[in-house]
């Protein structure tokens, strides 16, 4: 289920840079041959960022395609590269609490106070804020569930996950 | 406590979490967060956490919203998934089969039209990891089949995949722009002749190498007619449109690097379809591939964005340049001593992670010594790039290693990556002595 709702994140993030691409082709396009300007495309395209690169946080961290330095670890026994792996993942759980916090925070205000971005449309600010905290919100349920998936697998003796990290690239 | 004993104890911590494999991302920002709690808490003399929560939160929240919700940045994914569906649409691939047609006669011709299809991939994406896997996955093979010394068939594309940093666009310039408020138009356009200089040392190498050993390179006995040769230069088409497109949209002023990279990849998408060489279905998993690498990307940089806030609050980076101006440092000595320092963290670390571990406390230092922050630039992902090929830790290598197996080991391919690498230094030494070299273009600039 949280996989499925992780997939669906993505797709909704692939759209995005799809809409983002068509977008600002469209706008260069009715600019150069019509000398026609699109509404408010400058601030669509950053709503539209927020989606792009946050929603799929949490399959790029299913997916271990954080970047981390291995080179230093990389000697050490497995059993203790899995807990260095672990305490990584909490390291994250941790960065992305104040995030969430604030992000909650600031959400809460935009819809309360009616937010909105000053142009042709009027658009309202909340949607990027509700879809930032949606994303750091199921990125830092995925780490949450991976240290313990994790530490499951160092106690059965197990540490295939540290070859599925990517690691630096 | 004092501002400036937090900045360096959460220096040591970031270090040290490194060191212990943590995400940089997370790592930057974790640490942070808890430094700048600490700063804000101990701002009036006593201990006060309540009031640190919220200047704190606020500042780590505004710092990586405001760097997501950017127009410009959409750049970002916009490359990477420009490159990913060229290259599934074969537009990057048949640069490589065209220069491999029209030097087959030529010793060491399919190093140099590997080393040439790198410098035309670099000019459509923007990775040098990238560029160095798939070119890795045509030519090497290719390369070994026809007997070429393993450590050419090798070297040559792990160096050519550096490429990839200095030709436009480039990734690392969009994160260098963004982390000195520098043009990243200018910045592409400084990269161009620096580019094409290494790229023309690149086949210097590879023609000196087959020169003074023949058999490293044994030449292709087939006959290519000239019709053959102009029919392969011809498939090229649609990527010396994209180049075209992307530089000349840039340099003649009638783009931003965001417009070129949105119509490019729509174009690059069409050109695909109407060949029939893209699906739908290829374009949504070329897409999703960039979400996940993109999202990785932002999340260092937002990570670095909270800590450089944070540095700002501790004072380290005014200290630094006081140290070094009271020692009366020559820009010589100065470029030198950072020239060091990025070629020493390259041998360990991700280009990445590099300069935004850097650049908060160097680019202060640059200005103050009155350097141009384009060059300066140019020469960061020089050395960047150069550490992408340098032991322990050569990416580029690892990525080549991975694609030949067992047919090349990686001290092979290290020993074949030094003649690059002498190349690679000569002109690191021309760009930094000659500033002109990368700002010529840029200063010429509509």
């Amino acid at each position: 289920m949280f996989r499925k709702f992780e997939r669906f994140l993505l797709n909704l993030a692939v759209a995005a840079v799809i809409a983002l691409g068509l977008m600002i082709t469209i706008s260069v396009l009715s600019r150069s041959l019509f000398d026609v300007a699109l509404p408010d495309t400058i601030i669509i395209v950053r709503e539209l960022m927020v989606a792009a690169i946050v929603l799929p946080l949490a399959a790029a961290t299913l997916a271990r395609s954080h970047v981390a330095v291995e080179f230093l670890t990389a000697k050490l026994p497995l059993k203790a590269q899995a807990w260095l792996v672990v305490s990584g993942s909490v390291v994250g759980v941790f960065a992305l609490m104040p995030l969430i916090y604030a992000g909650g925070r600031e959400f809460a205000h935009t819809v309360t106070s009616g937010g909105f971005f000053y142009g042709d449309l009027n658009l309202p600010k909340w949607p990027g804020r509700l879809v930032f905290l949606v994303g750091m919100t199921v990125c830092w349920l995925r780490l949450l569930v991976m240290v313990v998936q994790d530490i499951r697998s160092i106690r059965a003796g197990q540490f295939d996950f540290i070859t599925s990290a990517e690691g630096t690239n | 406590m004092d501002a400036s004993l937090i900045g360096l104890i959460a220096f040591a911590a970031v270090l040290g979490l490194l060191a212990l494999r943590a995400p940089i991302g997370f790592t930057l920002a974790g640490v942070a967060t808890v430094a700048t709690f600490f700063i804000f808490a101990f701002r009036s003399g006593s201990f006060a956490p309540e009031r640190a929560i919220r200047a704190t939160t606020s500042m780590v929240y505004s710092n990586s919203f405001d760097l997501i919700h950017s127009y410009d940045l959409s750049m970002i994914p916009l490359f990477i998934a420009l490159g990913h569906i060229a290259y599934k649409a074969d537009i990057t691939t048949r640069i490589y089969y065209a220069a491999r047609v029209w030097l087959s006669a030529v010793p060491g011709g399919v190093a140099m039209a590997s080393v040439v299809g790198c410098g035309g991939f670099s000019a459509i994406t923007g990775s040098s990891i990238a560029c160095a896997s798939t070119m890795g996955r045509i030519c090497t093979p290719e390369m070994l089949r026809m007997g070429y010394d393993n450590r050419l068939a090798t070297a040559s594309v792990a160096a050519g995949g550096t490429l990839g940093s200095l030709i436009p666009p480039s990734v690392l310039f969009i994160i260098y722009g963004i982390f000195t408020e520098t043009s990243i138009n200018r910045l592409f356009v400084a990269g161009i002749l620096p580019g094409l200089l290494t790229l023309a040392g690149f086949l210097l190498v590879i023609f000196l190498w087959v020169k003074h050993d023949p058999a490293a390179a044994p030449v292709d006995p087939g006959h290519i007619s000239y019709g053959e040769r102009f029919r392969a230069a011809a498939m090229a088409w649609p990527a010396f449109v994209l180049f075209l497109v992307i530089i000349g949209g840039i340099y003649g002023g009638i783009f931003t690097a965001t417009e070129a990279a949105g119509v490019c990849l729509s174009a690059a998408a069409l050109i695909g379809l109407a060949q029939r060489k893209l699906s739908l279905k290829d374009i949504w998993d070329a897409i999703r591939d960039t979400c996940l690498q993109t999202s990785s990307i932002f999340l260092i940089a937002a990570g670095a964005k909270i800590f450089v806030a944070f540095v700002a609050l501790t004072g380290v980076a005014p200290a630094i340049v006081d140290v070094v101006t009271q020692a009366e440092l020559s820009v010589f000595w100065l470029m030198f001593a950072i020239a060091v320092i990025y070629l020493m963290l390259g041998m360990f670390l991700d280009p990445i992670g590099i300069m935004v571990l850097t650049l908060p406390l160097v680019v202060p230092l640059v200005e103050t010594y009155g350097l141009d922050l384009i060059w300066f630039g140019v020469v960061v992902i020089k050395l960047l790039e150069i550490g992408l090929i340098t032991p322990p830790v050569g990416l580029n290598v690892f990525v080549i290693a991975n694609v030949v197996g067992k047919e090349a080991p990686i001290d092979r391919i290290f020993a074949g990556i030094a003649r690059f690498l002498t190349v690679d230094v000569i002109v690191l030494i021309l760009i930094m002595s000659f500033p002109v070299i990368s700002l010529l273009l840029p200063n010429s600039m509509w």
